[in-house]
């Protein structure tokens, strides 16, 4: 039923990897990436019925609007399209939702969310692009304000985080920033993924792993 | 530069809301005043402390991936405005009016925090179907005459009387009571909410 042809013989949709392998190596536990898999499958056909997430259909997902642009959406289906294809399949969708789960290691996320801000994938964050996500923000949010009064904003928090002043933020420095600024990776936490598997019960039906063979 | 004072017009709405409020009991207006002096007193004053710019950034929609497991509701909603006016100013109208809107007993529970942030919230009484009607604002003070006010409800669906969007809806009413643009067009913009 669904997107996923019953003629194919595989029967999963493409890049599917094993619940078993994926739970060894993310957070997550068998019973959970089963859950996750069942969210897959509708993402993945909600506009190309082909068991991959294209950006229409993150885009859907996320605000109700296939055609919905957002440079910080972009920013994270870069990021989720590990093998850089332009498409999630369930195999990078497990892993990069792996971060964002509670009990995910700090590091990780900080690592995480300097990439999603190094827009231009130089490595460091440059002033261009703190300004660059602050005019996306208020243009997102209606907001007008002067150039002179986003520079200074801007400028007061470049300055706090670039540390040795260099004129771009690095690992290092991100890392000290965040260790000072806790809540600056609040957007890396979706504690939904605490219950995931109370949200998708239909994968007990489907499941081939049962609870107790589940780590 | 000092903030712009009210007009007379504003004045004359600001009397007449608070004499409605203090009469029909609908809000304690002691709690407000206490709310307001709280804030002030914990260091909300007109400085711009240190905003800091990766924090609004988290509030992108583009960052929610709430949506992908709630069926397209988001973790928080809300509304974005700027303005000039003096924080103390903004914290009382913003509970004045949103509890009037609520038409319910609000309370007030300021919850300062620092560098240049702060969070009101609003809570109305009565219960709706899945608890109580709250409104959350968060107060992000970034430059001498500009503060960036975030107003989002939270949680309960609200009683019929004082539905959430009609909370969001009216917003524009404050706008028009109280804010005008300024000459040199630093001013408050108000965002279209959706629901």
């Amino acid at each position: 039923m669904g997107c996923v042809t019953s003629k194919n013989a595989n029967k999963y949709t493409p890049g599917y990897e094993d619940p078993v392998v994926l739970a060894s190596k993310t957070i997550f536990t068998v019973n959970e990436v089963e859950a996750l898999y069942e969210l897959f499958k509708k993402l993945s056909c909600s506009i190309i019925k082909d068991g991959l997430i294209h950006k229409e259909e993150f885009q859907l997902a996320l605000f109700r609007n296939s055609n919905k642009k957002n440079l910080f959406a972009d920013r994270v289906f870069d990021l989720f399209d590990i093998k850089r294809n332009g498409v999630i399949d369930f195999g990078e969708f497990v892993r990069s939702l792996s971060v964002f789960h509670p009990n995910a290691p700090e590091s990780e996320k900080i690592a995480y969310a300097f990439r999603l801000y190094d827009l231009r994938h130089t490595g460091f964050i440059e002033r261009e692009e703190l300004k660059e996500m602050v005019q996306a923000l208020l243009t997102e949010s209606d907001l007008v304000l002067s150039d002179e009064l986003i520079d200074t904003i801007v400028d007061k928090t470049f300055n706090q985080a670039d540390s040795k002043g260099d004129g771009k933020i690095d690992l290092d420095e991100w890392r000290d920033y965040v260790k000072q600024n806790p809540s600056l990776i609040r957007i890396m936490t979706l504690p939904y993924l605490k219950d995931i598997t109370m949200s998708f019960p239909s994968f007990i039906i489907h499941s081939e792993n049962s609870e107790t063979e589940a780590i | 530069m000092s903030p712009r004072s009210w007009t007379d017009e504003e004045k004359r709405h600001g009397d007449l809301l608070s004499k409605y409020l203090y009469l029909t009991r609908r809000v304690d207006m002691k709690q407000i005043e206490k709310t307001i002096q709280y804030l002030i007193v914990s260091g909300m004053s007109e400085r711009p402390s240190d905003p800091n710019v990766f924090h609004l950034i988290s509030f992108s929609e583009g960052f929610d991936l709430s949506p992908l497991f709630v069926g397209g509701k988001r973790r928080e909603e809300g509304i974005w405005f700027a303005t000039r006016e003096p924080a103390s100013c903004v914290v009382s109208r913003v509970a004045l009016d949103t509890a009037m809107i609520l038409l319910h007993r609000a309370s007030t529970s300021p919850m300062a925090g620092s560098g240049g942030r702060f969070r009101l919230r609003i809570e109305g009484e009565e219960r709706g179907r899945m608890g109580k009607l709250a409104v959350a604002t968060d107060i992000f003070i970034v430059a001498r005459r500009c503060s960036l006010w975030r107003s989002g409800a939270t949680g309960a669906t609200p009683p019929s009387s004082a539905r959430g969007s009609t909370v969001m809806r009216s917003a524009p009413t404050l706008k028009d009571i109280m804010w005008t643009s300024s000459s040199d067009g630093q001013i408050a913009t108000w965002i279209k909410y959706k629901v």
